[in-house]
């Protein structure tokens, strides 16, 4: 292949790729959706797993759950799919069989670099105490109207309902029943202490932190491990001076108050927006403005002034 | 499951198809099956398709549920497909070897970058998306983005020279 440097080499192979015909066919990647909301029905809602005949006469094999935070979805393979022979189009699909292993519940923590910022990485175990909900068995559950507390001193203040203090993510995410608490740039050493005690009389969750560092009093950089029995949730928090952020992390329950998974949202305020992301995928409410597709919470508010709360959690 | 979902998915999901594709491929190449990340990615994103409240951020949408599966799932390796001798003996319609061959040279390249690099290239480079948009779906600054582009953008020229060396 001639070229004229290394760059427009580089360039010409993007540019390949780019243009390259794709190997899947969309109507395989739909007819996948369409047979995993055909057999979705009968999936029982506690993630228990379900053999279907399908309308072929093949055997299926599908579960769908949520194991301490991870979605973990299956859908049938059929025979049809497997390979039989090496050509392009037996490329498409791997041989099924009966190793259908939920990938997301490797034992492994995924270890991330320090310098990777915001990133959370969920780790499960295969066998979670109690079966949990799928995700959207946990959208029509309401919210309690809790409390407020601010810390302020290492004392707690009762402020208002949630709805009016920390609006604009309470309106714009979507939320089971949540233990929630907030780092924000104004946070506190002695305040992740109080949370730690707080996670800790509330459900036996055993929080650590490092990596703090803080520039002008901010709160900029933090890493948080919580543990609960096998689940467990790691998180590596940096920021830059120049804006803000909310990171919320806790743990969903069950109506009975009992201990289900961790969740963590990070929100930051950029261009003007604020966008968040959760790591259970719970996207909301997007700008029409293509430049930026993030995630909007609050178009209007300015993170900045949600701040001054400092560390809260209800 | 109603048919209105699954036409709305059709219709969301039919002009995005080779984008996100050729990104799955490139992403894990010599990892994992990329279908099986598609399949897995598209399932979640029809699960939470009604959680979409603007249909012109479905492509973001989707490439951030892959994103994030892959950041938060240390994956079981399998076997590869297309980084075995199978290439020699793929059909070739279209009388495509040779960008087959050169989009098989970048995949092979960009699967020694460091996974930050490798994400953040194939998001810019191959699925066109913007800085911006990149630096919220890895949850990191702009400058943190465009260090790795151009840190990713280095290595790999290094690997193709040394490549072409030998």
């Amino acid at each position: 292949m001639k070229m004229t440097n290394n760059q427009d080499y580089l360039n010409q192979l993007f540019e390949a790729a780019r243009n390259e015909t794709p190997i899947v066919s969309v109507d395989k990647i739909c007819s996948a959706v369409e047979a995993h909301a055909a057999v979705g029905l009968a999936v029982t809602a506690s993630g228990k797993f379900s053999f279907l005949t399908l309308k072929n006469g093949l055997i299926g094999f599908v579960a769908t759950g949520v194991i301490a935070g991870s979605v973990a979805v299956f859908s049938p393979k059929t025979v049809e799919e497997v390979p039989q022979e090496k050509t392009v189009q037996k490329v498409e699909m791997p041989p099924i069989s009966e190793e259908v292993t939920p990938t997301t519940n490797t034992p492994e923590p995924i270890v991330e670099k320090v310098e990777t910022p915001t990133i959370a990485t969920v780790v499960d175990s295969p066998d979670v105490e109690e079966p949990v909900p799928a995700p959207a068995a946990n959208i029509d559950v309401e919210i309690g109207e809790d409390e407020v507390v601010i810390l302020v001193n290492d004392q707690k203040v009762v402020v208002d309902d949630a709805s009016d203090d920390v609006d604009g993510i309470v309106s714009a995410i979507r939320l089971g029943l949540r233990k929630r608490y907030f780092i924000t740039e104004k946070t506190t050493e002695e305040e992740l202490k109080t949370i730690i005690a707080e996670l800790k009389k509330d459900a036996g969750i055993k929080m650590t932190y490092n990596n703090l560092r803080f520039s002008n009093n901010k709160l900029l950089r933090f890493a948080i491990e919580l543990k609960k029995g096998r689940s467990m949730i790691r998180a590596h928090h940096s920021h830059q001076p120049s804006s803000s952020y909310i990171y919320e992390f806790g743990w969903k329950m069950n109506e009975n108050g009992k201990f289900i998974d961790f969740y963590t949202i990070s929100c930051h305020e950029q261009d003007g927006h604020v966008c968040a992301i959760s790591n259970d995928c719970e996207l909301k409410d997007c700008q029409n403005d293509n430049s930026f597709r993030g995630v909007i919470i609050d178009d209007n508010d300015n993170l900045s002034n949600r701040n001054n709360r400092k560390t809260h959690f209800r | 499951m109603s048919s209105d979902k699954q036409e709305k998915f059709h219709r969301l999901y039919t002009p995005v198809h080779d984008k996100f594709e050729r990104f799955c491929r490139a992403r894990v190449y010599g990892d994992m099956d990329y279908f099986d990340l598609m399949h897995e990615s598209v399932i979640v994103a029809y699960e939470k398709l009604d959680t979409l409240k603007n249909e012109g951020a479905f492509l973001y949408f989707l490439f951030g549920i892959c994103v994030k599966i892959l950041a938060s799932s240390k994956r079981k390796k399998k076997p590869s497909y297309a980084d075995t001798n199978e290439w020699t003996h793929l059909k070739d319609p279209g009388n495509a070897t040779d960008q087959r061959t050169e989009v098989r040279i970048l995949h092979e390249a960009l699967a020694v970058l460091p996974e930050d690099q490798k994400e953040a290239l194939m998001l810019f480079e191959i699925a066109g998306f913007t800085i911006k948009e990149i630096a919220t779906m890895q949850q990191s600054g702009e400058s943190a983005i465009k260090q790795r582009l151009v840190r990713g953008r280095n290595k790999l020229t290094e690997l193709l020279t040394q490549n072409e060396e030998v």
